[in-house]
This record gives structure tokens, sequence and C-alpha cells, in this order.
């Protein structure tokens, strides 16, 4: 036991010590790691905050399939998801070809993490720039920072807790930009209530939306048809 | 009085014209059902506009019966004071026009008994119009769509109701376009007692709900915070009003909650003095005017 | 005892002064005839017994009960079918008269508003669209309308109008049923001599508002009253030939072309035989009763009016 143990404390000072070294070598592991999540279902908690967006908290099933399949739906009523969140997916982010540069460390939820930045192999692509704030202690992805021509920077935040061992987060929070989100002109005959309503210029200054996801069970690794991603 | 209204009740009732309205009713929202069954995903890209490039829209849930009927009551409860001010404008210059004024009030009942029976009439008439509005466009769009929940476009904001949340502000708004409605019949009632045919009532109190809307809709900041409070045309819209939820600090919407519950009660109160108004005001010209016709 | 006592009455529509300080009585068991041309403020009258137009001023009197204060009281005691007997052309016969007793407040069940309607001669027809009737079907409607609340007092506005010679001749019949053996106390207006002389009891001439004359109907064409209206060459001259003659005294007016007299109707042959012995060139002479020449004067006043505008 006591070798075992030995054994293990050596495997990660001495995969600190790549990761300090070695961004691709850091990266190679969290692709092992990623590689063993085919499939889940996950049932989950969605809290929308986007500035013109009254939603109210959802129940949904979150679907996910390798490499880049992701499918929230509600359970029994509606709601509305950035696109760009949805086809965010970490597997096909590590699985691409790019080149991982050491960005530093820093601190993310009060732990201290390294940051490696990838820079896509396809000058072409929508992609421009990936940062990864890795938890090399516990080889754990804490936040993703992308940034598209399209869409501008994006920021995923995952916290973990009790579905820790299988490597999956407990809660994700999308941030994003909601500066070209184009709003629709207005709806004729709105009620006017007489309270001060914001200007569209403070909401469009207000511009980043969040997406909280709270993980409340998985399914893992069972297997999910193509049909669900339709 | 309860006789009175009776009577009253009976001659709205017997008469062609009354149904009219319900026809033009069922018509425009069966016309708006069908549209939408066959291309509501078009509206819905209609009323979310930009935003469908970059929010994943689930259209197949949002077209769903309470969406319908919320988008009938947004297009019809514009148009349905002409419907009403057919019957409210017809109830005494009707009366005039035909000959029958002069015998009604030779009867022994004061002019005002009559004038409120006429007027509670309208209002029961303008009650049971909504109750055809509520039946055909909210439960037949649910048993044609089926409910979920429901997407309301805001002008500054896109909302979503839960289903379970709905029914009851339905229920609410139905109420509130009674009174909205009200007040329309109001105007109606009382330009009818001027007048000795229903075409002048009728049309004078289109012409006034129209350019009223129109200046409750023009966004002037002249107007907005001068004229367009004290009109009418713009308290009638709160019954949109129950279906804006309070948002938590976090920017997510509140289920069974009403935003500005205050607003649709000042809007409600204002509505009702209106109504008070016009109707006394009848009732005073009424029992002033020689019946000549 | 007076069914209606109207003093003073007096209406202004802004300008038009349509009735001016009328006063007159009906007694009970009255069928009184109301008589004035066109636009002479007979309507005017009878809205106002009606309550239907306020007056300026004056006071109405109905059943003893001042109508201002007792206007319910009285209302329903009153029948009445105001110029064209308009009823409710989308519902049937029955449902009007049906409608009309209910507003009255009183409880007629449904046998008895079928004996109404057979009484005016409807019974064929009482489940019909109003809108399906003639003119006289319509106006025995109203007439049923106007009875079927058993009312004390009855007023008739134009009962004549737009009937043909046997809808007249049944109206003046109904009316005279009514007083003769209902006992009711019936206000007629008319515009036309003949209806009211043939109805009436006791009957007043209005023009522009004005009571002209009042009176019952044998006082009003008494005989002893007659009024001869002589056309001469010279009235003035003939009224001075006339002067030391008993015949002076019965000479009521001298105008520009006439000699007007009022005597006895057996005296006017020797009024003409006089006329002739004082060689007063008679153009014309023309004898009538009071009421009818009151009238016809009226009437050709308004021609000659007429005549000047044209």
């Amino acid at each position: 036991m006591k070798v075992f143990c030995l054994i293990l404390i050596c495997f990660f000072v001495q995969m600190e010590n790549i990761c300090a070294q070695d961004p691709t070598a850091l990266m190679k592991i969290i692709q092992t790691k990623l590689k063993k999540i085919n499939d889940y279902e996950a049932s989950a908690s969605l809290k929308t905050q986007i500035p013109f967006l009254r939603v109210p908290d959802a129940i949904v099933n979150i679907y996910y399939k390798k490499p880049d399949k992701i499918k929230i739906k509600n359970k029994n009523g509606i709601s509305l998801v950035p696109k760009e969140t949805v086809s965010i997916s970490m597997y096909s982010l590590v699985n691409s070809s790019y080149q991982a540069l050491d960005g530093g460390s820093d601190k993310i939820q009060g732990i201290p993490v390294r940051i490696i930045k990838l820079l896509p192999a396809d000058e072409n692509g929508e992609l421009v720039l990936a940062t990864l704030y890795i938890d090399t202690r516990r080889m754990l992805v804490l936040k993703v920072k992308t940034t598209t021509r399209e869409n501008g920077t994006n920021e995923v935040e995952l916290y973990y807790g009790k579905f820790i061992d299988s490597g999956l987060p407990d809660k994700i929070i999308f941030s994003f930009n909601t500066q070209d989100f184009k709003l629709p002109k207005g709806v004729t005959f709105d009620y006017d209530d007489g309270s001060v309503k914001k200007k569209e210029s403070e909401i469009s200054q207000n511009q980043r939306g969040k997406i909280e996801i709270t993980y409340l069970s998985y399914s893992l690794n069972k297997g999910i048809p193509d049909s669900i991603f339709k | 009085m309860w006789q009175l209204l009776q009577i009253e009740l009976f001659k709205i009732f017997r008469k062609p014209r009354t149904y009219i309205s319900f026809g033009a009713i069922a018509a425009m929202v069966i016309i708006i059902q069908i549209a939408l069954k066959f291309d509501g995903q078009s509206y819905i890209e209609f009323i979310v506009g930009g935003l469908k490039d970059s929010l994943d829209i689930p259209y197949e849930h949002i077209l769903n019966g309470f969406f319908v009927c919320f988008i009938i009551l947004n297009l019809l409860l514009i148009h349905i004071p002409l419907l009403i001010a057919l019957v409210a404008g017809d109830s005494i210059a009707g009366e005039a026009n035909m000959g029958t004024l002069r015998l009604l009030a030779s009867k022994p009942v004061s002019r005002t008994k009559l004038m409120i029976a006429k007027f509670m009439a309208t209002v029961v008439y303008t009650g049971l119009l909504l109750l055809w509005l509520a039946f055909i466009a909210l439960l037949l769009s649910i048993l044609v769509f089926g409910t979920n929940d429901i997407l309301i476009a805001r002008n500054d904001a896109l909302e979503i109701i839960r289903s379970n949340d709905v029914m009851w502000r339905y229920l609410a708004a139905f109420a509130f376009a009674t009174l909205a409605l009200t007040t329309v019949a109001a105007l109606a009632f009382l330009l009818s007692v001027f007048a000795e045919n229903s075409i002048g009532p009728i049309v004078s109190t289109i012409s006034i709900v129209i350019v009223f809307t129109i200046l409750s809709e023009m966004q002037i900041p002249l107007y907005d915070r001068t004229i367009k409070p004290f009109l009418f045309t713009s308290h009638m819209l709160a019954w949109k009003g129950f279906f804006y939820s309070k948002i938590d600090a976090g920017g997510s919407s509140i289920p069974g909650t009403i935003e500005n519950l205050k607003a649709i009660g000042k809007s409600a109160v204002i509505l009702v003095l209106y109504i008070t108004g016009f109707v006394s005001a009848a009732i005073v010209v009424f029992n002033r005017k020689d019946i000549l016709s | 005892m007076f069914t209606v006592t109207v003093s003073h009455l007096t209406k202004k529509f802004r300008t038009h002064l349509a009735v001016e300080d009328l006063s007159f009585t009906v007694n009970e068991g009255d069928v009184y005839g109301f008589l004035g041309q066109n636009g002479a403020g007979k309507s005017t009258t009878i809205r106002m017994l009606l309550t239907l137009v306020t007056p300026t001023d004056g006071h109405i009197k109905i059943f003893g009960l001042d109508l201002r204060k007792e206007r319910k009281k009285i209302l329903s005691q009153v029948g009445a079918v105001i110029e064209k007997p308009d009823l409710y052309k989308y519902l049937s016969a029955y449902e009007n008269l049906s409608l009309f007793a209910r507003i009255s407040g009183s409880k007629i069940s449904k046998k008895e508003l079928y004996a109404q309607l057979e009484m005016v001669g409807l019974g064929e027809r009482v489940n019909d669209k109003v809108k399906t009737f003639s003119q006289g079907m319509k106006q025995r409607l109203g007439i049923a309308v106007a009875l079927v609340h058993n009312p004390r007092l009855i007023i008739l506005d134009e009962p004549a109008n737009g009937l043909d010679p046997q809808g007249i001749a049944d109206m003046r019949n109904l009316i005279l049923h009514l007083s003769r053996h209902q006992n009711k106390t019936i206000v007629v207006s008319s515009h036309l001599l003949h209806e009211i002389e043939q109805v009436s009891t006791r009957m007043l001439i209005i023009d522009e508002g004005k009571k002209m004359v009042e009176g019952t109907v044998a006082s009003l064409l008494d005989p002893s009253k007659t009024l001869v209206e002589v056309e001469v060459h010279n009235p003035g001259n003939a009224a001075n030939l006339l002067e030391n003659t008993g015949w002076s005294k019965w000479l009521q007016k001298t105008t520009e072309t006439m000699l007007i007299f009022q005597l006895p109707r057996e005296s006017i042959p020797d009024l003409n035989r006089e006329l002739v012995r004082l060689k007063i060139q008679v153009l014309s002479l023309q004898a009538k009763t009071s009421l009818e020449s009151y009238f016809l004067s009226l009437t050709r006043s308004k021609q000659n009016v007429a005549a000047f505008t044209d």
C-alpha cells in the first residue's frame, strides 16, 4: 500500500514537473482524461442571465457525445440558450491541432492554475485563441476562455465537487458577449407602465450574458443515439 | 333594474348585428390559427428578429396554444373596440333612429335607470364577447397547438413564462381586457346619447380610439410624460402587464410574480375613472335631453 | 275632475319658441282634440306631457299630480302612440308587446297579451317580425302597446298619419270605443279638422305655439255664433253705412277687404238683404262655424306667407 502511495505521489510530482515545463505534455494528459468520456446524459438546473432575456430557472437534460455533440433539452418547457455556448466542446478543442504556449500561472476559485494558450493551426478558422486555466494538481480545467472571430470572447468556468471522480463538473458558468445579439426592433402596442426603462444603450453596455448550469446527476458512457442531437 | 337589464339584453341578443362581432372574432382567430399552424416558425422568427442568429430557438416548442393565444390577443385587442362600438354606439342612437326611444322614455322608468340598464347590458355583451374570445383563442388554440411555456416579446426583452404559470395570467388578462373594452363601450355609449343614428357614434368612437392609440404609440418624449399617461388607450394595454414577471438579482424571471402590479392597478383605476366619467356624462346628458326623434 | 292641467307651458328650443304660455285642461272622460298645423307645437306639447321634452316654463299636472315630481306614478297610467308607431323591427309583435308591458310595470299573462293582439286584429301575425308589417299593422300594434297596461289616459299623436281611409275609420271607431265603453280619457292630436271634429268632445286649436281657441266642440260649432265674412268693395265705407243700423253690434272686425260678422246662422239672409238695401257692393259672402273659420283663417294666413316667400 505504502509503495502504491509512493508511486502515486511520484506520478503527481512528475506530472507537475512535466506540466511546469511543457504545455503540450500537459494538454496530452487533459486529452487523455477527456477521451474517457464518450457520452453523457445529465440532468441539470439552468439559470439564464442575459440582459434582455427574462427566463425562469429550468431543469434541463444535457446530452453530450464525442467529439462535439451537445444538446440542451428542456424537460418540459422552453429555454433559450446561446448557440455558441452549446457548440463549445472541450473535447474537440483539445483534440484540434494547435500550438500550446505557456501563459504563466494564476488563481481560479482560489486554486493555483497554469495558464495554457492554444493557438489554432488553422489561421483562417473561427477560433482565434483559446486559453485554458488548468488545476495541475487535480488535472482539471477550471476555466476556458475562447476568442472567436464572430462572437468575441466567451468564458466557461467549471466548478468541481461530487462528480470529480468522473472528471465532470458540478457547475458550469458560461459568460459571453451579448453585444452582437440583435434585439428585435421592439413590439408594437407594448404596455408602458410608466416606470423608467433602461435605454437601449445601457442594455448594450451591460454586454455580458451568463448561463449557469448546475449538474444534478450524470449518466456516463451509456451510449446516446444521434437522433437526440437533431 | 334586473328586469330592465333583462329587457336590454333581450334586445341586444335578438339583434342580428350583435352576432357580427362573434362571427368576426371567430373568423379572425381561426385565420390566425391556420396561418400559425402552417407557418408559425416565420412568425416566431419575426418576433425574435436577429436573436435567432445568437440563440438556439426551439420553434416547435414555442409554437403552442398559450403562445398562439397571446399573439391573437396582441393582434385583436386593438381591433375589438370596433366590435364593441358597433353595439354600444347603437345603444341610444339606434333606438332614436328606430323611433323606439320616445316610446321607451315615456314609460314609467327613470332615465337614469334606463341608462344604467343599457350600459350594464353593453358590459355584459363586452364580457361575453371576451369570453367567446377566450374560448376560441385560448381553448381552441390549446386543443390545436397543445401547451408549453410561453414566449413573450416585449419592447426591451424576450420573456419566458412556464406553462404552469400561465393560466392565471390569462384569467387576469381577460378580466383586465373586459375593463379596457368596457371603457370603449362607455365612450361609444356617451357618444350614442348625442346622435340620432348609430353610424355617428360608432365612427366617432373608432376615430377617437385610433387617434389616442397613435398618440399612445408614437413614443415622442413630448407626449410620453404629458398626454400619454392620461389617454385611456395607453392603459388599455395593461393586460400585457400580467405576462411580465419580476426578475431576481441574477436576472432570471421569478414564476408567479408580476413585474409591476402597481402600474396595472393604476391603469385599472384610470380606466374605471374613465368609465365612470363617460357613463355619468351620458346619464346627465340623457336626463337633460329633449327627445325629439 | 281634471285629468290633465297644463298651465302657462312654454318651450323654447334655442331661439325658436315652440310653445308659448299654453294653458288648457282635459277633463276625465274627454276625447280632447288637439288641432293645429304641422309645426304648430302640438307634438312638442304632447312630448312635454310624456316627459320626453322638458318645459322651459310652466306646469303640468296629470291625475292631479305634478308631472315633474310624480313622473313614474303618472306615466304608469298613461299610454301613448307618438307620431309613427315605431317598434323593434327585429322583434315579433308578441315580443314587442310583452317587452313594453314589462317596462310599463304591469304583469300581464301571455294569454292576455295574445288577446290584446287579437283585439287590434293582429291575432294571425303574433309571431311575425314587425319589419314585415304594413304601416296600418304597425299602427295597430302601436295602439296595442299603448293600451297593454290598461292606462287611464291615452295620448295619440297624429294617429291617422300614413293610414288608408279604412285604417283612419278603424282608428276613429277605436277612439270612440275606448272613450264610450272603457271610459278612457284620450288626448288626440291632428292637423285635420274633420278627424278631430268627429271624435272629440273638447278641443284646442294651437298655432305657432299659442292657444287660439279652446272649448267644447258643441260650443265651437255653435250655429248661434256663425262667422260671416263679407267681401266688399270698400269695407270702411260699408261699415259707416251699417253704423246706424242694428247690424253694427254683430260686426266683429273690418279688414281691408272684408267685414266680419258673428251672428246666428238664421240671420244671414236678413244681413244679406240689409247690405243690398244699403247699396253695399258685395263681392262674396261666406258663412262658417267659428271653429272652421279659426282653423281656416290660420291656414290661410300660412298659405299667404307661403305665397309670398315662394
